[in-house]
């Protein structure tokens, strides 16, 4: 293999459509990325491959010229060659790379047609739209890549899939409206995150369809069987570095989590279950609904259990449907032996569920309102007589939670929002302790939280689980996950394939079995 | 004193001394921010009574002022509840007049006795806020739009049930002598609107239904994740709106001494609604507060009595009061920001 090597791009091939040399980036913490190069080839999908923290995301900003990458490397697209400290927004679209990121922005409540003007400009005169002339042009580009939509369907009615293909469409177009040589690159990164299962093949068909008509694409994913499928070629990145870069072809898929992990892959089984003498606090059975399929996992008394797996794995609504908050179309909900309908948030809560969402901001904290507030929202009745809420009983709980939580707050009347990240999530975690609950469901606690407050936070939730609360956590950040749980139940396609406890409980262990698609024997 | 006082008191001073400009000029400007309104009010109250010395320092013309703003104060009131969930009611005046008709009304064409005519007038308020805050907690629609096709069908109700008639005959005494009567010298209707302003601010301020208003105005998702019911609350939040709208109703027919179906609508709402967004830059600033819009109203009415007084077209009123309204609605945004640090719109 002539371009294969630990070092990338041993013989530089001129019939590449883009040169990758020497990229590197240097961040006050460390280097992200750390001399990576590599070559991607017309009409073939190129995935690029790797964990997280692996310099993916700096490869992708750096190639569209948002964040400059160090000086010393450089990057030839067709004909032209250009410095990577000199690489720009303007240069990258100039010379043919379009980028398609996770969530593609397209404007709901307007029409396919109107959608993809959004990107080229409207046809007409004087502002006023030809709407003839946008109708035929984008039927055009329907046609050419093949997506079976019309011009006048609104954006809401289309399906996901269709929707990611219409912004990868409007990335492709050129601005003389005709898909061809201008275009040499297409960058996908992580296209299908936010897909259901059934239409991420629909959107893999159509990318290998325009990868046909010449685009070289680089396709950004963790999912590996998806990679599997659509790649010509694969890049793997670890720890900024460059790993491999190889044809598909005769690669399986254990190489691949070799090369992501960084050591080989160990024999997977299902760990046997360690049996606790303690009390079981949930019992989920065959829970379905969403993402979830046949889920059924035990909380015992006082333990921590974690639950990994990839984004849109279904994480996050095992949690949801514990809070009465996602609606579940499945299966049954024990507490403490008992069965129970959890249709709402205050249903869950009088059970004794407490849940700490993921979305800080949009979902937990009051911005406006005073930190006193934040922390006794969920809590009011031990201090309310009749309605009317016991002022120096509620200061007194507040300073107390501030004090045991450790909360860094100007004053306590202070607004939420002039507390840092770190804090306000400690005031979440307050308001929800300070319940008592029986099982606390905490969906990515420390994520915008910084290293000091992280650490608080898990003390706090440590000292409530000696004392009987059981926790299930959502993390992606493995490290912590393993360092914290007492078991991690591992997430794939909204099943649960494998479950991991004592000392097998690494995060290199979590990320092999994430990034596996294998079915486990049990 | 022990020494270990004498210490903590030095830390102390030194800490007072130690602070950086930056911050005490922030603390001057938070005084400021507070103070603002009631200090622009007492600065109006000397410059009209220099401009005017035989009119305006009167203790008629406070009377006058106070008996003629409370109805509005009590509107303004109305409008907290459903605002402090994020939504606005903008049927309050349609609302306060509708009310204001059916009072007098139930005197004059049913002759039923005062109390029960108020009541009938409070009760009409309660079902307009009702039918409310099915509209936008059970329907969904936009609280803005909703209130205002609301108040508009009540214009047309009351003007088929009025011909456009005022309604003055047979309307109680016992109500009407409202309008002169005094407390301890204080006006009796200034008096109601003290009351029902210090009740509104309790159930605000230290009721769990203001505090689960507020949470749902801070964060609807997040309060729906503390298990509040949100529908429960904001139909609950129109149905207090309705509950004053009902009773500054019964009070205008007091203070008029009829039942004018001219008045109530959208320009009647005004001058409140400057008041509760002026009420939210001062006293607690960033937030709707009783005292805060309180003062307001008293504010925006000097200052429309005091260009009477010197002279002032009628038109003036109209012209001040949608300025007032604009700037509040963009200084209590301002400041709002300012207090989260949220950033305003980009281009």
């Amino acid at each position: 293999m002539a371009d294969s090597g630990p070092r990338g791009v041993t013989v530089v091939s001129s019939d590449a459509a883009l040169t990758l040399e020497g990229f590197s980036k240097t961040y006050p913490g460390g280097k992200a990325l750390d001399d990576v190069g590599f070559q991607i080839f017309p009409g073939s999908v190129h995935a690029l491959l790797g964990g997280n923290g692996s310099g993916k995301s700096t490869l992708v900003k750096s190639l569209a010229g948002v964040q400059p990458a160090d000086p010393g490397g450089w990057l030839s697209a067709g004909s032209a060659t250009v410095a990577t400290e000199h690489l720009s927004p303007t240069w990258a679209r100039r010379h043919g790379l379009r980028f398609v990121h996770q969530n593609p922005a397209v404007f709901p409540g307007l029409t396919v047609a109107e959608n993809i003007a959004m990107g080229s400009g409207f046809p007409g005169r004087l502002g006023v739209v030809a709407r003839r002339q946008l109708r035929r042009r984008t039927q055009d580009l329907l046609d050419r890549f093949d997506i079976g939509v019309e011009p006048n369907e609104l954006i809401d009615d289309l399906r996901p899939a269709d929707r990611t293909m219409l912004a990868i469409a409007r990335a492709l177009q050129s601005p003389t409206h005709d898909v061809s040589a201008a275009i040499s690159v297409l960058v996908l990164d992580e296209p299908t995150a936010a897909l259901p299962e059934e239409e991420v093949a629909v959107l893999l068909a159509s990318i290998r369809r325009t990868a046909k008509a010449g685009v070289a694409v680089l396709y950004i994913s963790h999912r590996l069987d998806e990679v599997m499928e659509i790649s010509d070629r694969v890049t793997v990145l670890r720890d900024g570095r460059h790993v491999v870069t190889e044809p598909m072809v005769g690669l399986a898929e254990s190489d691949l989590v070799t090369y992501i992990v960084g050591r080989p892959l160990g024999q997977l089984r299902r760990e046997s279950k360690r049996r606790s003498t303690k009390q079981t606090v949930v019992e989920v059975s065959h829970m379905s609904g969403g993402p979830l399929r046949d889920v059924s996992f035990r909380v015992h008394e006082g333990e921590i259990v974690g639950i990994a797996g990839l984004l849109g794995s279904g994480r996050s609504e095992i949690l949801r449907a514990l809070f009465g908050s996602y609606p579940v179309t499945g299966g049954t909900v024990k507490l403490q032996g008992k069965s129970v309908a959890l249709r709402s948030a205050a249903q869950a809560m009088a059970r004794g569920i407490a849940h700490v969402p993921e979305n800080r901001d949009a979902e937990s904290s009051f911005p406006d309102q005073p930190v006193q507030h934040n922390i006794t929202a969920a809590n009011l009745s031990p201090l309310t007589r009749l309605g009317w809420i016991k002022d120096a009983v509620e200061q007194r709980l507040a300073r107390e939670a501030v004090k045991a939580f450790r909360i860094k707050a100007p004053d306590q009347a202070a607004p939420m929002s002039s507390l840092s990240g770190g804090n306000q999530q400690k005031v979440v975690l307050a308001r929800w302790l300070s319940r008592k609950p029986v099982l606390l469901l905490l969906d990515e606690p420390t994520q915008g939280v910084d290293v000091g407050a992280r650490a608080d936070a898990y003390d706090i939730v440590r000292t409530a689980v000696s004392e009987g609360l059981s926790v299930l956590v959502v993390s992606s950040d493995l490290e912590e996950l393993a360092a914290i749980s007492d078991r991690v139940v591992i997430l794939s396609g909204g099943r649960i394939k494998a479950e991991v406890s004592g000392p097998e409980l690494t995060h290199h262990r979590l990320t092999e079995l994430i990034f596996s698609t294998k079915e486990l024997a049990p | 004193m022990t020494s270990a006082d004498v210490s903590e008191r030095t830390q102390i001073a030194e800490g007072a001394s130690s602070v950086p400009p930056a911050n005490r000029h922030r603390a001057a400007l938070e005084v400021a921010e507070r103070l603002g309104l009631p200090l622009l009010f007492l600065a109006l109250i000397v410059v009209f009574s220099i401009l005017r010395p035989e009119t305006f320092p009167t203790l008629a013309n406070a009377r006058t002022i106070a008996t003629s703003q409370a109805v509005m104060a009590v509107s303004a009131l109305a409008l907290l509840f459903p605002l402090l969930a994020g939504r606005f009611d903008i049927s309050v005046g349609a609302n306060v007049g509708t009310a204001s008709i059916a009072t007098a009304a139930a005197m004059s064409n049913h002759h039923l006795p005062v109390a029960i005519a108020a009541g009938i007038g409070v009760l009409c308020g309660c079902l307009i806020g009702l039918v409310n805050g099915i509209l936008v907690a059970y329907f969904g629609i936009d609280s803005i739009i909703c209130t205002i096709g609301v108040a508009t069908v009540l214009g047309g109700v009351v003007f088929a049930y009025t011909d456009g008639i005022p309604v003055s005959a047979g309307i109680s005494p016992t109500l009407t002598n409202l309008s002169i009567q005094r407390v301890v010298g204080i006006p009796a209707l200034f008096v109601i609107m003290v009351v029902l302003a210090l009740t509104v601010w309790a159930v605000m301020a230290r009721f769990t239904f203001g505090r689960q208003l507020a949470a749902i105005g801070s964060n609807e998702v997040a309060a729906r994740l503390t298990g509040l019911p949100i529908r429960r609350l904001v139909l609950l939040s129109f149905v207090c709106s309705g509950l004053l709208s009902g009773g500054a109703g019964v009070m205008l027919v007091a203070a008029q001494g009829n039942g004018n179906p001219q008045v109530g609508g959208i320009a009647f709402l005004l001058p409140a609604l400057a008041a509760v967004f002026l009420g939210a830059t001062t006293i607690f600033p960033g937030r709707y507060n009783v005292p805060g819009t309180v003062i307001a109203i008293l504010f925006v009415g000097t200052a429309v009595s005091g260009l009477t007084l010197m002279g002032a077209q009628t038109w003036i009123t109209d012209v001040f009061n949608g300025t007032a309204v604009i700037v509040a609605v963009g200084a209590a945004a301002a400041f709002r920001r300012r207090r989260t640090g949220q950033q305003a719109l980009g281009h």
